[in-house]
């Protein structure tokens, strides 16, 4: 009885093939949209979320003092983790299995200058072979190629020979007018010691070293100074860190600095989906050894907001789009709905005369939009992935905003996305066709029988 | 011989704009097993409206109509599907057939409730059917391959594959020519004879009136004369 329903359901579909073609056709190309905007927002999200954990190096969790997201910078001191708390740190995340690598971090801010000029400069220090294997992480690879290359040189950790290898963000670089890496000027006659600044040889002369002078104030207010090779510049993933970061060993910010502190120690797990679950154990362990910090995952707005806001504003996006396309999807059914029960009005009294309940009628009705609906979704999802192949065969490249420097037009469609969008449309049409379709069944059989319609 | 059918005193009126038309007034009848008989009257009349009570497809507003003694005047919607798959078979004068089932599938379909039966059965029953209306060849054939009176048979055979004790035609030769009509009345009067199925018609057509048992005359929702 139930597959001769299906099979009679099926056959329906294909009475008025030009009025539920259109319908399938409706369903197939809005949910393709569907697909390749879920695909999209994948990718965006994938790509952000790498560059927060591993290109800004916010880590999976990350561990700082007490109060020092907001208040390191001001209070160095105060703010910042000791060696105790960085070894306690780093010791439990050598003993938990979810945890991939972990190193800590120092963040500061000082001036750079080519000799003629200086300028602001955010400072990074991170151990060079944490560095590395970061950049070089599969996900990394994946989602987000472009920032993880050099814009031009090495990183860090191919230069162990050079005193202070350093990398300049691509605009500061351009700023401070020092066109050649360490790489390209060797062989170069040398810079004289004293540069004609402000002359038109300048430029020759700045182009003959891959020096920059770093200057800082120690944490007990002294200035400070070292000289950098710059080995490597970069995109950075942020817009604003682009004419300002520099990254360079931690001992030697460390040195710069004159602290032995982190501003913060970054993990790194095996699954993103860890991290709530690591930081609250690593936040018990610590406090347990008398340890005042505090943890924040990659998800919380304060320590991520470029991320957490971007995904936000894109997830309501897609989730408003969704809901758009499927209220449409679903009233464009109930409308090839509304007209089939016309049309067959009499044929639905001659079931009923023949003994077929009103639930049994009802569950035919469903049954005919639950397939339209499902071979519309199938199709769309077929048209979609291939679509998103189309683009992705493309190589179209595009600049996000915020972000320096193009990326990549990729299109990702992954399953839980494809099923989250598809998932409103069955029950909103077995809704939307018991809807339309109750007042037409409540009717007596012969109501139904001597119908004016077909 | 037994009455299988008893219409007591039924009226029935419909909303037709601000009025109430009354279609049957107090009409009372009796039909016996095994009988075939004609409703006639002139369009209007409520021949119709009394078959569809009758083959519960409708209320009485007044009155009660008992089939095999039990009263089916207010069975629920249920009640009422059941009684008319397992008792009653019907045939319309539009043949009324499924157009995306073939003749065999058709003529099985009121079979589809019967949950006893299995498929081997339903089967059997079909050809069965089919083979009494000299449709064989045609099981897998669609309706819309078929001639009006080929249609019209299936209808005929579907309403038989049940084995039902009684089977309400309305006006069953009306879209059809004089010959086959000819034809199909023998066939009804046939499996009247050979199956003892009570048949209940209403018709306007001279042919069928002169083959039936009695025939009953309304005029405005009354029987004016029984013969």
């Amino acid at each position: 009885m139930i597959a001769a329903t299906w099979r009679v359901a099926w056959r329906n579909l294909w009475r008025n093939r030009r009025r539920n073609l259109a319908t399938l056709a409706a369903i197939a190309f809005g949910y393709m949209g569907l697909v390749l905007l879920g695909g999209y927002a994948v990718r965006v999200e994938h790509f952000l979320r790498t560059n927060a954990v591993y290109l800004q190096h916010a880590g999976h969790v990350a561990i700082w003092q007490k109060e020092g997201l907001d208040r390191a910078s001001a209070e160095p001191v105060a703010y910042q983790l000791d060696p105790t708390a960085q070894k306690a740190v780093l010791d439990w995340a050598k003993g938990d299995a979810r945890v991939e690598r972990a190193g800590a971090y120092l963040l500061g801010v000082g001036m750079a200058g080519n000799a003629c000029t200086t300028q602001p400069a955010m400072l990074l220090g991170v151990d060079p072979p944490l560095l590395q294997a970061l950049l070089d992480h599969p996900e990394v690879k994946e989602a987000s190629p472009e920032l993880a290359a050099t814009a031009q040189g090495t990183w860090l950790a191919a230069h162990s020979e050079v005193a202070t290898p350093i990398a300049v963000a691509a605009g500061l670089q351009s700023v401070l007018q020092k066109p050649k890496v360490l790489d390209q000027t060797k062989g170069q006659p040398p810079a004289p010691s004293v540069l004609a600044c402000d002359t038109p040889a300048m430029a020759t002369q700045l182009a003959a070293d891959a020096d920059i002078q770093l200057i800082g104030q120690t944490y007990d207010g002294m200035l400070s100074a070292l000289d950098g090779q710059m080995v490597g510049t970069f995109h950075a993933p942020e817009q604003t860190a682009e004419d300002a970061q520099i990254i360079m060993p931690l001992a030697k910010l460390r040195e710069l600095l004159a602290t032995d502190r982190a501003s913060y120690v970054a993990l790194f797990l095996h699954d993103a989906r860890d991290a709530p679950a690591v930081a609250a154990d690593l936040g018990r362990a610590l406090q347990a050894k008398g340890l005042k910090v505090d943890t924040y995952t990659y998800t919380d707005e304060v320590w991520s907001p470029y991320y957490v806001g971007t995904m936000a504003f894109l997830g309501s996006m897609v989730g408003f789009i969704t809901l758009l396309v499927s209220v449409v999807l679903v009233f464009t059914v109930a409308g090839a709905m509304t007209l089939t029960i016309l049309e067959r009005t009499r044929e639905i009294g001659t079931w009923r005369a023949l003994g077929f309940e009103r639930r049994y009628m009802l569950g035919l009705l469903l049954r005919e939009a639950l397939l339209l609906s499902l071979l519309g979704l199938a199709i769309g999802l077929v048209l979609g992935l291939s679509g998103a192949a189309a683009i992705n065969a493309g190589g179209f490249r595009f600049a996000p905003p915020g972000v320096a420097g193009t990326i990549a037009f990729l299109i990702k469609p992954a399953a839980w996305s494809c099923a989250l969008q598809a998932a409103l449309m069955p029950p909103g049409v077995l809704l939307a066709t018991w809807w339309v379709s109750r007042s037409q069944l409540r009717k007596s059989p012969v109501t139904l029988l001597t119908a004016p319609t077909a | 011989m037994t009455a299988l059918v008893q219409v007591e005193q039924v009226h029935k009126s419909f909303p037709l704009g601000a009025t109430q038309v009354h279609a049957l007034r107090g009409i009372s009848l009796q039909v016996h097993a095994g009988e075939f008989m004609a409703v006639v009257g002139a369009s209007g009349s409520g021949k119709s409206t009394l078959l569809n009570m009758i083959g519960c497809l409708d209320e009485p507003d007044q009155g009660r109509v008992l089939l095999g003694g039990q009263d089916v005047s207010h069975l629920s919607d249920r009640e009422r599907s059941q009684l008319r798959n397992r008792k009653i078979g019907f045939i319309f004068q539009s043949f009324n057939l499924v157009p995306v089932l073939s003749v065999a599938e058709n003529v099985e379909l009121p079979l589809l409730l019967h949950k006893e039966l299995s498929r081997q059965a339903r089967t059997e029953r079909v050809a069965q059917a089919l083979a009494d209306v000299d449709l064989s060849t045609f099981a897998q054939q669609f309706p819309d391959k078929l001639s009006g009176g080929q249609r019209q048979r299936v209808a005929i055979a579907r309403a038989l594959v049940t084995q039902p004790d009684l089977v309400l035609a309305d006006e069953p030769t009306a879209n059809l020519d004089s010959e086959t009509t000819q034809r199909l009345v023998e066939l009804m009067a046939d499996l009247n004879k050979k199956r003892h199925v009570t048949f209940v018609f209403s018709t306007h057509d001279e042919k069928l009136m002169g083959r039936v048992d009695r025939l009953v005359r309304i005029r405005d929702g009354q029987e004016v004369s029984a013969s």
